[in-house]
């Protein structure tokens, strides 16, 4: 791969041409740390993140279901390896910070807390989202051509895009994630795929893009005000697309270069398949600065895992293995055996930790002023069910992956008191940690969870996590 | 080719803004719409206006429970910042907010502030709130569960008398709509537009069209546009062959031709001479410049496809101006309206009328929907509905969205939502039971007569069946896709199933849920139609329905509480408050406790206050497990266990049975005719060709019967009469041995109280959910519950008390018919708020 600077110095002989925003990418390549973009890359499973495999060797009794701590543990992962099915994660562990004790008991839903998630907001089933998500504020500070990318692993065949339940733009607009791997690479990397139709579909394209502008534009002159709210959305989505598509013709050589190989993996109907085309996708749209901030789920309770060799898997949804014992020694009330409920957890877990692995190596492999992009860049891996398939929200074990320039200290596992324990701290309280380190200081984030009492400091980011 | 009036012109500009008059019907508190706020510049509280005004409200009527001495609730008022805009004490003043707009405060027993005083303090408050972006979210005030925030005694009160209007307005086309169309193009996609979402109303004038529909319905176009041009498709594009014949003339007269026709698939209309400019100048023409023809014309079939015109149903009011300023729907938007109001689809029939000039009053659209609604008799097949609903759902049902009114009014349709694990009721089937109360629907409105009460109380149940005829039908009918699935599905069994008249393995057992045995069960076999009368101890109407019951439960148990808030929201037209932010809504698990005791972790007074008007709803209805099956005691401790060993027991106990009868039957005759059967065996067998398949195999399995059957012939002929003595008074001796398991159990409480019907006759403790249902089928503020939910439903909006006369006919036009639907609905649609725009 060559070195990220020399490709943005090289992109030009038509440099005059270039989009405004490579032109702030060149100044970066030149510059200061500080002028670095910052990345953020958030993955979101579902099902709940099991304490049990993510506490490193020699201290699994964090890892025992509603562990009460009453003290914070701070431990270096230097001295411990990590438990078997985050092996791929063992080069990154310097960097790398695991968490338990957090609660996020602003969320609602018994499998998952929707927006408040990644907006630290209560949100119900089905409710349109209140307020933008911590990924789309980030996006807006860090634009690229895609302000966002959100995949979602989808779980029909055919689909082409799925609605994110935990990622808003704004209130009533929720995150349009691309559930096909083929047509999230035609739309980002399409411009080089056409060859002497390329120039046509391109002209005919803007020809209705500006039709159909026009076409809202003359509809608005004639309705109320309420009404024509309803139509700016309408003409916004029209523009931003069109905008975007001149911009990505302007690049293409550059998406040339880095665009991913395309294999039967984008078509595949396999998930995991999918999952890995999403990954792949991510990491180029990163590496050409597409986009700064991508959302990942990465799995879905209706989901049926059909790439993985387990009989079982095949046959049952994710829904169903969250209802599978995985407590050692436990059989639950309906006699499943634990140790495949624990077997068939590890097996996803270990395979989504390889995928944020390789997403990291590849950023790891591209120079950037120091460092490498991927010292710009944090990935954070969590469930949207906390630590169980029913969740309460009292813990959200999670995983945050790089440093942001040495913004947070790393290379550690963090458990925090339990529930309303002095010292206790909610996600709100990372929330507020990335934005602190996106350079977005701030001491309030979302919803205040009423039931916490009032020596809980509910405001300001992670001491413990920051540098 | 008739020429239809043309769709709203684009040059249309008399709309005043009616947000604002809109907001000022909730619970009479002025609000600003969002575009005028965003002008008015930030001023903060004016600490004088808040000492004058509010202050004495709060002293005089809220302190004295929530003060420094009481802290009632543990909420208090005597310290608070007054200066709103200041944000340290936002939390109070929006739970001052809802607890007032709701009438929940001050107490019932309390001296009530008037009306005025009551609005005066809920302007202030949400004016001073809203500066900082803070107080009740309008977007969550427009949704149709809201509503019931509009005073219901005063909404039928015939104080307001209108007139009556919806504003101009957009209503963004249904996910049905869509689909519909896409099926007409033979294409399929992915669904761009989607509903409210959750149970309840799905299709709002609130909903909108933004980037993310745009992106997924843009891929769409294309696909569509793909198919409409390509050469397979011929049968759907039949004008659009001669522009791609070989020696193809291209000019303006066959391009006009092929935009004609594209238009009346498209908006059902013939272009204007502006539309023409557009479309053809504005665009096919550029393209064609550039690109070849099948390009120009997919962009511009695409152009449609994405157009406001094609994604937003036009409700802006063309007709005549009244001298209140009100407009009349022209008869075209009637036409569609009254469309989309029973299809997913335009309706020719109305196209046709309003361009003929007869859509043009009240008295057309009366007319209208009598020949839209008036069944033949050979539409009075509300059985034929079919199982596998999601096609061909239309071949049997002429108006689809009456049956989703109820679907989503009743939310039973949930059903399959709700995640029951398979190994705790293996007899559980979600579709069939969703089926069931489908036909439980349509029965009734076939018969049109008291359509609500006889809901709620009625203990005759259609049930899902299967026969012969319904499985040729679905087999070797004209639904291609059902047929392809299936057939798929069950290759190879076809024969054999329609032979059985019946699914392999399915044997109906869905009907334990309504306490039925599989005998039983066989009687709903009889044929389309019938239906089974229950016991009417155990059932009443729809919400004793095993497909509303499980779809209103939780996972493992029963939920009394959302049944509860469902009864007082649906049918006793009243709000209960959201979940307090960071409460812990959950119950304590408990094996030995039943939940109605589990539940005592809500009877303090702080969480009673509103749990009051849920709990004692839903928990008659303690009656049905969270399958839906009716018990009269709660099994407690390991109740999956107990069941377990019941099944166990029973079926052993049958088994015995069977056996016991088998040996009565061995005497002397008896083994003789076993001997004859054995011998008979034994003479059939053939050893197999040397030449067969798997020949070891073969042979192995001849061996092996000869040897079995030789031996029968050996033991039955050997057998003597103290055998079989000794066998029938072992089982004998093993049956009366035998103990049924014993569950630790609770006799179920189903007792309850009714509250807020309007009516001290009918409110009171109820016994259990029987008499629940029978006393709200008696009440009038049921009726006009249920008649407001229709209002919201067919008019895609919430209700204001402008349209108090509206709901004041319908609710007339329903007794007067001896409570007749259609008659409802008639009045509904052809009410001012139905037909006229401001």
């Amino acid at each position: 791969m060559i070195p990220r600077r020399d490709f943005l110095r090289n992109i030009g002989a038509g440099s005059l041409a270039l989009a405004p925003f490579m032109q702030h990418m060149r100044a970066h390549a030149a510059g200061t740390v500080e002028a670095l973009p910052k990345r953020f890359v958030f993955v979101v499973r579902g099902n709940g993140l099991r304490p049990f495999g993510i506490v490193p060797k020699g201290l699994e009794k964090y890892g025992v279901d509603r562990f009460k701590s009453e003290t914070m543990v701070d431990e270096p992962l230097a001295n411990h390896s990590l438990d078997p099915s985050m092996k791929s994660l063992e080069p990154f562990k310097d960097q790398l910070t695991i968490m338990q004790g957090l609660s996020s008991k602003i969320c609602k839903g018994p499998h998952g807390g929707h927006y408040g998630i990644l907006g630290s907001y209560t949100s119900g089933d089905h409710a349109p989202p209140r307020k933008e998500t911590l990924d789309a504020t980030l996006a807006k500070q860090f634009p690229g051509i895609f302000p966002q990318l959100a995949f979602h692993i989808g779980t029909k065949p055919g689909e082409l895009f799925r609605y994110l339940n935990i990622s808003a733009q704004g209130k009533n607009t929720r995150t349009a994630a691309y559930a096909s791997a083929m047509l999230a690479y035609k739309d980002i990397f399409g411009t080089i795929l056409t060859g002497d139709n390329a120039k046509i579909e391109t002209e005919t394209d803007r020809n209705l893009m500006d039709f159909l502008v026009n076409d809202v534009k003359n509809a608005k002159k004639s309705l109320n005000s309420e009404e024509r709210e309803k139509l700016d959305h309408y003409l916004h989505g029209f523009e931003a697309l069109r905008d975007r598509k001149v911009k990505l013709t302007k690049m293409a050589s550059t998406l040339r270069e880095h665009a991913p190989e395309l294999d039967d993996k984008y078509t595949s109907e396999i998930e995991t398949h999918r999952l890995e085309a999403h990954f792949d996708l991510a990491a180029a749209s990163l590496v050409t600065g597409l986009t700064n901030v991508v959302t990942i789920r990465a799995d879905q309770l209706e989901v049926r895992y059909q790439g993985f060799e387990h009989e079982r898997m095949k046959k049952i949804s994710l829904h169903e293995i969250g209802h599978t014992a995985d407590v050692e020694g436990m059989n639950d009330r309906f006699e499943s055996n634990w140790k495949e409920g624990r077997l068939m957890r590890d097996t996803i877990r270990t395979y989504q930790m390889e995928l944020i692995s390789g997403l990291a190596t590849k950023l790891k492999a591209v120079p950037e002023g120091n460092g490498t992009m991927l010292d710009n860049t944090i990935i954070v891996f969590l469930s949207d069910a906390g630590s169980q398939h029913h969740t309460g929200y009292e813990n959200m074990p999670l995983l945050v992956l790089g440093n942001m320039s040495g913004a947070f200290k790393t290379g550690r596992y963090l458990h925090y008191p339990t529930y309303n324990q002095p010292g206790h701290r909610t996600l709100a309280n990372l929330h507020m940690s990335l934005l602190h380190a996106a350079g977005m200081p701030s001491d309030r984030y979302g919803d205040r969870d009423l039931g916490l009492g009032a020596s809980i400091h509910q405001d300001g980011p992670l001491g413990e996590l920051m540098s | 080719m008739k020429i239809l009036p043309q769709q709203p012109s684009r040059t249309h500009h008399r709309f005043v803004g009616t947000a604002a008059l809109l907001n000022l019907l909730f619970a009479g508190a002025a609000l600003t719409s969002s575009s005028l706020r965003a002008e008015e510049p930030f001023t903060s509280t004016n600490p004088a206006e808040f000492k004058a005004e509010i202050q004495p409200f709060l002293e005089q009527r809220c302190v004295k429970c929530h003060g420094e001495k009481k802290k009632k609730a543990k909420f208090f008022l005597h310290d608070i910042d007054g200066v709103i805009t200041d944000g340290k004490d936002v939390v109070r003043w929006e739970k001052i907010l809802e607890m007032v707009s709701l009438y929940d405060m001050p107490p019932e027993d309390e001296d009530q502030p008037s009306k005025t005083e009551r609005s005066k303090v809920l302007g202030w408050i949400t004016a001073e709130l809203r500066k900082i972006g803070r107080g009740q979210d309008e977007g969550k005030l427009r949704l149709p569960h809201q509503a019931n925030r509009i005073n219901h005694e005063e909404l039928f009160s015939g104080e307001h008398t209108g007139p009556a209007f919806s504003p101009s307005r957009l209503w963004r086309k249904s996910p049905y709509i869509y689909d519909r169309f896409a099926r007409e193009m033979r294409t399929q996609v992915s669904q761009p537009l989607l509903g409210l979402g959750g149970k309840g109303i799905q299709d709002y004038t609130s909903l909108f069209a933004d980037e993310s529909t745009i992106k997924t319905m843009l891929r769409n176009s294309n696909v569509i546009a793909e198919n409409l041009l390509s050469s397979e498709r011929s049968h759907i594009n039949r004008s659009l062959n001669p522009l791609f014949k070989e020696d193809a003339e291209i000019n303006e007269e066959t391009v006009q031709k092929a935009m004609n026709s594209l238009f009346q698939m498209i908006f059902q209309r013939l272009p204007s001479e502006d539309d023409r400019a557009r479309y053809i100048d504005g665009l096919f023409n550029k393209n064609r410049k550039i690109s070849d023809l099948k390009r120009a014309m997919q962009t511009l079939i695409v152009s449609m496809l994405m157009s406001q015109e094609f994604v937003y149903r036009l409700e802006v009011g063309l007709g005549e101006e009244q001298p209140d300023g009100r407009r009349m729907l022209s008869p075209t938007e009637t036409a569609y309206a009254l469309s989309f109001a029973f299809h997913d689809m335009p309706d020719q029939n109305l196209l046709k009328a309003a361009s003929e000039g007869t859509l043009a009053t009240k008295k057309d659209v009366a007319l209208e929907l009598r020949r839209i609604l008036d069944l033949k008799d050979t539409d009075k097949r509300y059985w034929n509905y079919p199982m596998y609903h999601r096609w061909g759902e239309d071949y049997y049902q002429r108006q689809p969205r009456v049956l989703r009114f109820f679907q989503e009014f009743f939310g039973y349709t949930a059903v399959a939502d709700v995640f029951k694990d398979k190994k705790r009721n293996g007899t559980h089937h979600a579709n069939r039971l969703r089926k069931d109360a489908d036909m439980l629907v349509l029965s009734i409105l076939e018969k049109d007569q008291n359509v609500l009460a006889e809901l709620l109380t009625t203990n005759d149940y259609p049930m899902d069946y299967s026969n012969r005829d319904r499985l040729k039908h679905l087999f070797e009918g004209n639904n291609l896709k059902a047929k392809d699935h299936f057939k798929a599905k069950y290759e190879g069994q076809v024969a054999a199933i329609i032979k059985a008249g019946k699914w392999p393995g399915v044997e109906s057992s869905h009907v334990s849920a309504y306490n039925l045995d599989r005998e039983q069960a066989a009687a709903i076999r009889r044929g389309p139609g019938e239906y089974i009368s229950l016991p009417k101890n155990q059932r009443a109407g729809m919400l004793t329905h095993p497909a509303w019951l499980v779809a209103h439960s939780g996972n493992f148990d029963n939920d009394p509480i959302r049944r509860g808030k469902w009864i007082r929201e649906h049918l006793l037209a009243d709000m209960v408050p959201d979940v307090p932010i960071g409460v812990d809504a959950k119950i304590p698990e408990d094996p030995h406790r039943t939940l109605r005791e589990r539940l005592d972790v809500i009877r303090p007074a702080e969480c009673w206050r509103c749990h009051k008007q849920m709990n004692p709803l839903g928990e008659p209805f303690e009656a049905y497990d969270d399958f839906g099956r009716y018990r009269t005691q709660i099994v407690l401790g390991d109740a999956d266990a107990y069941f377990k060993e019941k099944r166990r027991y029973e079926g052993q106990k049958a088994g015995w049975k069977k056996e016991l009868k088998e040996w009565r039957g061995y005497d002397a005759k008896g083994r003789a005719k076993k001997v004859a059967e054995a011998q008979k065996k034994l003479a059939e067998l053939k050893p197999p060709a040397k030449d067969v398949k798997n020949y070891t195999a073969a042979q192995r399995g001849y061996e092996k019967n000869v040897s079995r059957w030789t031996k029968e012939v050996e033991t039955w002929s050997k057998m003597e009469d103290a055998e079989q003595h000794r066998r029938i008074a072992d089982l004998e001796r093993r049956l009366a041995a035998m103990v049924a398991p014993v569950p630790e159990a609770k006799p179920v409480d189903t007792s309850g109280v009714l509250s807020g019907t309007g009516n001290p006759a009918l409110d009171g403790p109820v016994k259990n959910a029987i008499d629940l249902t029978q006393r709200l089928a008696k009440s009038e503020r049921a009726r006009q519950s249920f008649i407001r939910h229709a209002f919201r439903y067919w008019m895609g909006r919430n209700e204001t008390f402008t349209d108090s006369p509206t709901l004041i006919a319908a609710d007339k036009a329903y007794l007067e018919n001896g409570g007749s639907f259609k008659e409802m609905l008639i009045s509904l649609l052809t009410s001012d708020s139905f037909l006229y725009r401001k």
